[in-house]
């Protein structure tokens, strides 16, 4: 790396003194070391990297005003370079770009989604062993976000990857989903992301905790033993009716304090919980039981992602 | 609970990055020069003593690399402007504005505070969370008062 700070002096008084910070190695690095293969969606590349030649996915940041790195960013990024779990997509380089009017982003690339996973390999997950070693290791990735109070706030089957020859599982897009939410800015093509958003996100926005991911990884849970979303509505609007009709409508008991916090609960019709063992056939009892935990309206009474994995359904 | 995070403080700071290379007699001018800016400073925003001490890590590390190659103040000013904006976005709730920093007699537009900004966080790998002695402090302060209540009151 060859870094310089020159200076560039118009030559008059020294308030006058034009300065120029040149970075030689931010402009061109992010072409000499990465080639860009394909666009995956907005500021989402696929690329390789000439040095390894191994596959890499490039997100480029920019930065949304006159007030240097954002704060927010420099954090996120500082925690993504101190996280190393064997769940969790590396991040493997930070470029400047384009005159440091943005950064790139570089992550480690893995092709297969859950999402595709679940369409190539239909009889793959049909195997109760395959299901159960695949939470394992997401409620490992999320236990480990968690244990540095890190909400991931958008774990779904497309930001889940799985290595078909291995099955190892990890998950990503930590810094986008989150970075997107504060500002409120979500890309309205992103795939049926609210599937698997928590009913207390989709009553009240500012309020989150880390249980939000734990209702994810629940909703994932059941799609991966029906191989179908469980509460798959037609809009954001309609999530929380199709929440309500399976798990049932909050009440007092079930979630103290709720009618207070969503004053529009009266809209709703009230419905009975439903049985998930009907829903999610062909599931174990310590699955559904799991399962039960993982999807409490409450995310106060939720089960954490480190008292799941120690549930009874792994012990076996 | 307190001991497993002084553990982990304990192995981030081993963890860091020394400064080895041999130090010009300018560099430690500038340096302290620096350091007297990064107090004013603080005092002038207000800013916690934590995101101050933060800021002349940063700089530490950054000088270590060889990167200012002859005597320039300017380019001093500026990595302590940078630095202290890094420290407080890394600290406090609310960093200030870039085009409030004092400068005194040099006037950087915040677009080559920006700048800089990013080549002090390119260079020092993106890793901002340097241990300081601040981060041993709230563990440490129990154990002298016996109340846990106490350690809220201590201005860090």
């Amino acid at each position: 790396m060859n870094i310089k700070v020159g200076v560039y002096s118009s030559g008059r008084s020294i308030s006058d003194l034009r300065l120029r910070v040149s970075i030689h190695s931010s402009e061109s690095s992010l072409m000499e070391k990465y080639k860009l293969i394909a666009k995956i969606k907005k500021g989402v590349f696929q690329g390789l990297c000439l040095l390894s030649s191994q596959t890499v996915t490039l997100k480029q940041l920019g930065f949304p005003d006159n007030e240097g790195v954002p704060g927010s960013l420099i954090k996120e990024i500082t925690l993504l370079q101190a996280m190393r779990h064997a769940n969790i997509i590396k991040l493997i380089d930070v470029v400047n770009h384009q005159e440091q009017s943005s950064i790139v982003l570089v992550y480690e690339s893995m092709e297969t989604n859950l999402t595709s996973f679940i369409r190539i390999y239909p009889k793959v997950m049909k195997i109760p062993r395959t299901i159960k070693e695949l939470l394992r290791q997401i409620l490992l990735a999320v236990s480990y976000y968690h244990s540095f109070d890190i909400v991931h706030g958008g774990i779904k089957p497309a930001n889940t990857f799985i290595d078909p020859a291995t099955n190892t599982l990890k998950i990503t897009d930590f810094v986008w989903p989150r970075t997107l939410f504060n500002s409120n800015t979500e890309d309205p093509n992103e795939e049926l992301g609210f599937c698997y958003k928590a009913p207390e996100i989709l009553v009240e926005h500012k309020q989150f905790s880390t249980a939000i991911d734990v209702w994810s990884v629940g909703c994932i849970f059941a799609e991966m033993v029906t191989q179908k979303p469980l509460f798959s509505a037609t809009s954001e609007f309609h999530q929380l009716a199709k929440i309500f009709s399976i798990v049932g409508t909050p009440s007092e008991e079930t979630w103290p304090g709720f009618s207070r916090i969503y004053r529009y609960l009266h809209i709703y019709s009230h419905c009975k919980p439903k049985d998930l063992r009907k829903l999610v056939p062909g599931l174990e009892p310590a699955g559904i039981d799991l399962l039960h935990k993982l999807l409490y309206m409450d995310p106060k009474g939720r089960i954490t992602a480190r008292q799941a994995l120690e549930h009874v359904y792994f012990q076996n | 609970q307190d001991e497993e995070y002084l553990r982990i403080l304990l192995d981030r700071e081993r963890d860091r990055n020394h400064i080895r290379s041999p130090v010009d007699d300018w560099i430690k001018v500038a340096r302290s020069e620096a350091i007297q800016w990064i107090i004013n400073t603080r005092a002038f925003f207000r800013l916690r003593f934590h995101t101050a001490y933060l800021s002349v890590i940063y700089i530490d590390r950054f000088l270590s690399k060889g990167l200012i190659s002859s005597d320039k103040n300017w380019a001093i000013r500026l990595l302590s402007v940078a630095c202290l904006s890094l420290a407080a976005k890394m600290t406090q709730l609310k960093a200030p504005a870039l085009s409030q920093f004092p400068a005194e007699e040099y006037n950087f537009e915040s677009n080559t505070i920006h700048r800089m900004e990013l080549l002090v966080s390119t260079t020092l790998d993106w890793r901002m969370h340097s241990v300081t002695p601040f981060n041993f402090i709230s563990c440490f302060i129990p154990c002298f008062c016996n109340e846990s209540s106490n350690r809220e009151f201590v201005s860090l």
